[in-house]
């Protein structure tokens, strides 16, 4: 039944000019890709979802056979298809005038609240450790981040996601293209803890006319956009849009008024998005409550000692060995040891600063 | 009338004998020079002329044959003149050597009859057996083969004088003005990974923009290499002899070579070659460092050639019919921006396509020979105004000697130096972790991943922390210092 319904999708899918509009509009009056499929023409012109060229198209493509061998090439691989008639269709994108009609997934949709994270391909440390530790802190409170896997922010934000809890990739490609192609590992690791999903077919090469598309579904998904780094036209800024045209919270990561990196956010802020320092920003806007659990992480005296300066304002480790009498060796493992609390965060000009909640 | 007297020819490094055969027979006057001689060994013909009759000697209207045997070896440079000289000399009766000894003779003739110095004589020497006849300059350099019976000229006519021997004035070579890592201000981070580089013989790239003092800090890293023993000196002296960079105090050279070729240079010039196999910038840094500053900007191919002679430790020219081997076993040191315009990543404008390009030119097998990479950053005003005098460049050397020691002792069964040489199994014998050091490599192997290659590494640098902090067994310090020097992936 399910593959039956499933095929009628993937031809559906193949109809030229027939859009996610159109398909959500043809579904709502037919209420199945199977009657789609089968409605007579005079029935699909009287339900007013379809212009010519698109209803030609839909007749063409009706003459040919399912489209078998590409089921059983995605059963092979491993790949799910999610689609409009499917019950566990997530929620959150029925809500959008265009959900798309399939959605090809590896590995599971977590259903939790979700948040999307985005930002530059071409971040900062300072963009890149905040990415990670936000999303390290909201993951570890059941939130699934969402974001693109695209280098950079995107990166960083599903790497630190992994660390305590889920995470979903949405492509710009197809699912079994690798693009960027060095995160190769981070897709592999995401479809064994996660999902990673697309809504276009095997073999779509990445395209840049697919980001600002895939932008949609990643705002869709989530219950907000937290933006961390954004150049002042970043295709992130979409996804922002994106979400307000949705009616999603959007968040933003301040950044020095000079770095060309931050013009975008902070611009946001500017026009009314929400200023994030820390985890607890997003958890109290979505309305939710942090989880007592909450691992005591304990610090040793030389850590207390260097957090306590680092406190006022970012150092260097040669300005943290000159101010502790410290050694260089024990300042690169206290450094190494804060890092891997998640309290530190290299700056660009290789300053370490606080980052915490 | 025959005469022969033998001379030397160099192939990279490596002397031959070569038999120099004069006769003089009757017919039409002819002066002949065979034996595969280049253009400088043929005009020897006109110094050699001229320089006899300066000097008083006849020149005879004969035939001349000269043959340079063996005959299928090229002959090059103007060390010959002497020879020729000689054997044209002995074979008209105007002089005689003593009988039953041989003779080496190598220098270059000017049109008075004096004799000037060549370069090369150091590995000549060490081929001669017998009495080696040279230029008054290079007697110096030739002495430092200890037992060789020397006859070192003035001018050609001193062949027939009682041998007199220059006195060698053996006063400290002229120290270049003394250079110290005292000198540099602030750069904690750099200066201890250049300890760290040069303590373990680990190849170290910098990364940062302009401006950082990368130069400074890179060509003071032979004040903190461990000496040279007798034996790499006297190869080092002898690539410097051929490359006649020698100056004629007839010391050793004591200092480990510092070369930084720029980087608009040739593939010959880097790696040696040009039609006359001399030794490339990888052979006059044997024994010592090769600093290439803007890494980037260097030609693709010399850098793919590069990691060849990282791996091989030293390189094989071929030009025609010709091959020779030189030696080139250095430290490679290197900087690069991080991106084209080499401005902070705030003010940076470059696209990340770009950022990826211009890393690309740095391929990933090289960028992996690169133990040790360190970002660096310009001083501020505060570190520049400081008055605080860092660790001099003495002390740091002890700890290296003394890291440098504990190496030796460790791989005195294997074929190897340094730490940075192991191989896999090596890693596996060698990197002993202290108990807690292994608990805190789980911990961190948790945190960050690490491909099979960058795990080796991080333990052949820990070692080599661990050799300089004189312990036996590397511990979590150790490893965390390690993994601070790993970097970014390419």
């Amino acid at each position: 039944m399910k593959k039956q319904e499933d095929l009628y999708w993937l031809a559906l899918s193949q109809v030229k000019y027939l859009g996610p509009v159109k398909c959500f509009k043809l579904l709502k009056f037919f209420g199945s890709a199977e009657k789609i499929w089968s409605a007579a023409p005079e029935e699909l012109k009287a339900s007013r979802c379809l212009d010519k060229p698109a209803l030609s198209n839909l007749l063409a493509v009706r003459a040919v056979p399912l489209p078998e061998e590409e089921w059983e090439k995605l059963r092979n691989k491993g790949i799910r298809l999610l689609t409009l008639s499917d019950n566990d269709y997530p929620l959150s994108l029925l809500q959008m005038p265009d959900p798309p009609p399939l959605l090809y997934v590896k590995g599971e949709l977590p259903e939790a609240p979700a948040l999307a994270i985005v930002g530059s391909r071409k971040a900062t440390f300072y963009g890149l450790g905040a990415a990670e530790q936000l999303a390290y802190a909201l993951a570890a409170q059941g939130i699934t981040i969402v974001s693109g896997l695209a280098r950079g922010i995107d990166t960083a934000a599903h790497k630190g996601a992994l660390k305590t809890g889920k995470t979903i990739a949405v492509l710009g490609c197809g699912l079994d293209v690798y693009y960027p192609p060095e995160n190769k590992a981070l897709y592999q690791l995401i479809s064994e803890r996660g999902a990673v999903i697309s809504e276009f077919p095997l073999g779509t090469k990445p395209d840049r006319v697919n980001f600002p598309r895939c932008n949609r579904i990643i705002s869709g998904l989530s219950a907000g956009v937290l933006l961390v780094e954004a150049a002042e036209k970043s295709g992130s800024l979409i996804t922002a849009d994106y979400a307000l045209e949705q009616g999603k919270e959007v968040f933003a990561v301040p950044g020095m008024i000079i770095s060309r990196q931050s013009y975008g956010t902070n611009r946001l802020i500017q026009e009314g998005a929400k200023l994030v320092q820390k985890a607890e920003d997003i958890l109290h806007e979505l309305g939710i409550k942090k989880s007592a659990k909450e691992d005591n992480v304990s610090f040793s005296a030389e850590e207390k000692l260097l957090l306590s300066i680092i406190f006022e304002e970012a150092r260097s480790i040669e300005e943290l060995t000159d101010e502790t009498n410290l050694t260089l060796p024990q300042v690169y493992k206290i450094i190494a040891d804060l890092e891997r609390k998640n309290c530190l965060v290299r700056l660009s000009n290789n300053k370490y600063t606080f980052l915490t909640d | 009338m025959l005469a022969k007297i033998w001379s030397c020819c160099l192939v990279g490094l490596k002397p031959f004998l070569v038999s120099t055969e004069v006769d003089i027979s009757s017919g039409l006057p002819a002066f002949e020079i065979v034996g595969l001689a280049d253009k400088a060994v043929k005009e020897a013909k006109e110094r050699v002329r001229t320089a006899l009759r300066n000097s008083g000697y006849e020149f005879h209207y004969q035939r001349i044959t000269v043959n340079l045997a063996p005959a299928d070896l090229k002959k090059q440079g103007t060390g010959f003149d002497l020879p020729i000289a000689l054997g044209i000399l002995l074979a008209t009766g105007q002089i005689s050597l003593p009988a039953g000894q041989n003779f080496l003779a190598m220098g270059e003739l000017s049109l008075q009859g004096e004799l000037r110095s060549i370069a090369g004589i150091l590995p000549m020497a060490l081929i001669c057996q017998g009495t080696f006849i040279i230029p008054w300059e290079n007697y110096a350099e030739a002495r430092l083969v200890k037992s060789l019976d020397l006859w070192p000229l003035k001018c050609l006519s001193d062949i027939e004088k009682a041998r007199v021997y220059p006195v060698v004035r053996l006063r400290e070579r002229e120290r270049k003005k003394a250079k110290d890592y005292n000198e540099i201000k602030g750069q904690l981070q750099a200066k201890r990974a250049l300890e760290v580089a040069a303590a373990g013989g680990h190849n170290l790239l910098f990364l940062g923009p302009p401006g950082c003092g990368k130069t400074m800090l890179a060509e003071r890293i032979v004040t903190i290499l461990p000496c040279l023993s007798e034996q790499e000196a006297l190869e080092v002296t002898k690539v410097q002899s051929i490359a006649g960079l020698l100056n004629e105090q007839g010391m050793l050279v004591r200092e480990r070579p510092f070369r930084s070729p720029h980087h608009t240079c040739s593939v010959s010039t880097l790696l040696g070659g040009s039609s006359s196999l001399k030794p490339g910038e990888v052979t006059m840094a044997h024994r010592g460092v090769l600093f290439l500053d803007e890494l980037t900007e260097f030609r693709r191919d010399s850098l793919e050639a590069l990691r060849q002679v990282l791996e091989s430790r030293e390189i094989t020219l071929t030009r025609q019919n010709r091959t020779c081997i030189y030696p080139a076993d250095f430290l490679l040191l290197a900087s690069a921006n991080k991106c084209p315009c080499g401005r902070s990543e705030e003010l940076c404008t470059c696209t990340s396509t770009e950022i990826k390009r211009y890393r690309n030119k740095i391929s990933g097998p090289l960028w992996e020979r690169f133990d040790l990479r360190l970002d660096l950053m310009p001083l501020n005003s505060q570190e520049l105004r400081q008055k605080k005098v860092g660790e001099s460049s003495a002390i740091i050397r002890n700890r290296v000697e003394q890291a440098a020691l504990r190496q030796r002792k460790r791989f005195r069964a294997e074929n190897i130096f340094h730490n940075a040489g192991m191989n896999a199994r090596q890693v596996e014998k060698y990197c002993i972790l202290s108990p807690e050091a292994e608990e805190y490599l789980t911990e961190m192997l948790e945190h960050i991943q690490l491909s099979a290659r960058a795990y080796s590494r991080i333990l052949k640098v820990a070692l080599t922390i661990a050799d300089l902090a004189d312990d036996e067994l590397i511990n979590p310090y150790h490893l965390a210092e390690a993994f601070h020097y790993r970097g970014e992936e390419n």
